[in-house]
């Protein structure tokens, strides 16, 4: 063999596996791309009109998918739409007729929880944002940027989809990703408002929009399925630790929703297990209820203000940068 | 044990998440490197011939293909870590055999 070549190769390949690790490291961290969504940027169908047909589809005498309240639970007072309402608005609370917010805090496993009880008059009032309104990886915002851009009432970080290449991203209508996550949960908000849970190998995301699913998100797992807990004691996000800032979604009743985000990794707070998460979400009445993206990235916007103590490591705080928000707002 | 010692911190400070990638990335160099070594080295010292060849290219083959095996162990227990999926990960599982291959090859050519 070539001396020169000998002399040369084994400097090419250690530049070559640098150079490769190099990249692989800024793709997957640094640089943003911008992806096409799957099913165009033209929605041919509106909320309203989806919803409509919801109620159409839905057979006589079948029973309604959409979660009844708990039988134990207070009547709970229902918005009125008016002409003009007054907006009753301050740090914990928001009423405008048409959407009510409700802040309060609680203390449970060493953890502090905050709870955002969401009432609203009509599904159109609970969305999802993308950072920067694009769909691609890399392309992040504070919540509390996407949420004021967005002019969000209230906020909570969505699933990060931009951190996978799997797993069903579906957002006002528009399918951007129809490829599963294996093992993994996703939560549909249909355009009557109502959450659905389904299990991403046994329901595909063309399945999904079929039913009426206006958004989907990727993350999980479900919690609270149909009233039950769903996840067990061993059940994890891949190999994390079991005490973690969390942030989960729920729904109680028709169009009367749960925001919640808890602190941790902290002495104060220590964070909380999926099944800890999960047991909270039933004792607030949830019959159907979901973990998103956790850990650092679990913020609670209200009113321009974070209400949460947001933190990576325990030590230094502050928002985390994230693709995705799901937010109540006009 | 750089290996053994780097996930070892990585994990440290990844909030207690783990990964198998991570963690068992030495043995990478350990099973492809030290084990094929030691026991062409026992071979010759007892002067039997080792049963492949000792050409230097093939032996800078078969290292190239077990650092790359090693650098994509390391890489995808990062991306496990963070929670994240980076289809070019593939580039190490193509490389990494193909070298490997390659190196055995060679070394069977040269004997």
């Amino acid at each position: 063999m070539n001396r020169s070549v000998l002399k040369w190769y084994p400097r090419i390949a250690a530049i070559a596996l640098l150079a490769f690790t190099i990249y692989v490291c800024l793709d997957t961290f640094v640089l943003s791309t911008k992806w096409s969504p799957e099913g165009g940027e033209n929605q041919t169908l509106s909320r309203e009109d989806l919803a409509a047909s919801m109620a159409v589809d839905k057979p006589t005498g079948a029973a309604d998918p959409s979660p009844t309240p708990n039988a134990n639970l207070t009547t709970e007072p229902t918005p009125t739409p008016s002409g003009e309402q007054q907006v009753v608005s301050n740090d914990h609370y928001y009423s405008d007729g048409k959407i009510t917010v409700t802040i309060s805090t609680a203390r449970a496993y060493n953890t502090d929880f905050y709870i955002a009880d969401v009432v609203v008059s009509s599904p159109d009032y609970i969305k999802t944002a993308l950072a920067n309104d694009t769909y691609g990886k890399n392309i992040k915002a504070k919540t509390s940027d996407t949420a004021s851009q967005n002019n969000a009432i209230l906020a909570v970080n969505g699933d990060y989809y931009g951190a996978r290449e799997t797993g069903y991203v579906v957002r006002n209508g528009v399918l951007y990703r129809s490829s599963k996550t294996e093992g993994s949960d996703a939560l549909a908000i249909l355009a009557d408002g109502s959450l659905k849970i389904v299990d991403e190998n046994q329901v595909s995301c063309q399945e999904l929009m079929d039913m009426g699913a206006w958004d989907v998100l990727s993350f999980g797992p479900g919690l609270v399925i149909d009233g039950e807990i769903s996840v067990d004691e061993d059940e994890e996000i891949g190999h994390y630790q079991h005490n973690n800032p969390r942030t989960a979604i729920g729904q109680i009743g028709p169009l009367h929703y749960v925001f919640v985000v808890c602190d941790g990794r902290t002495s104060e707070s220590y964070g909380i297990t999926l099944l800890q998460e999960a047991e909270f979400m039933k004792s607030l009445g949830c019959v159907q209820a979901y973990n998103l993206d956790g850990g650092g990235s679990s913020t609670l916007y209200f009113n321009g203000n974070i209400i949460n103590k947001p933190t990576a490591d325990g030590k230094t705080f502050g928002e985390r940068k994230v693709t995705d928000i799901v937010y109540i707002g006009y | 044990m750089g290996c053994l010692a780097f996930a070892c911190v990585y994990e440290l400070f990844g909030h207690g998440v783990m990964s198998y990638h991570m963690l068992l990335a030495f043995l990478g160099p350990l099973v492809l490197g030290v084990f094929p070594c030691t026991i062409i080295y026992q071979l010759q010292k007892h002067g039997k011939q080792p049963v492949m060849g000792s050409g230097a290219f093939a032996n800078m083959l078969w290292a190239t293909g077990v650092a790359f095996a090693t650098m994509g162990a390391i890489v995808q227990g990062a991306l496990d870590i963070y929670g994240t999926t980076n289809h070019l990960i593939y580039g190490y599982l193509i490389v990494a055999p193909v070298c490997l291959i390659a190196g055995v090859i060679g070394h069977i050519l040269e004997r």
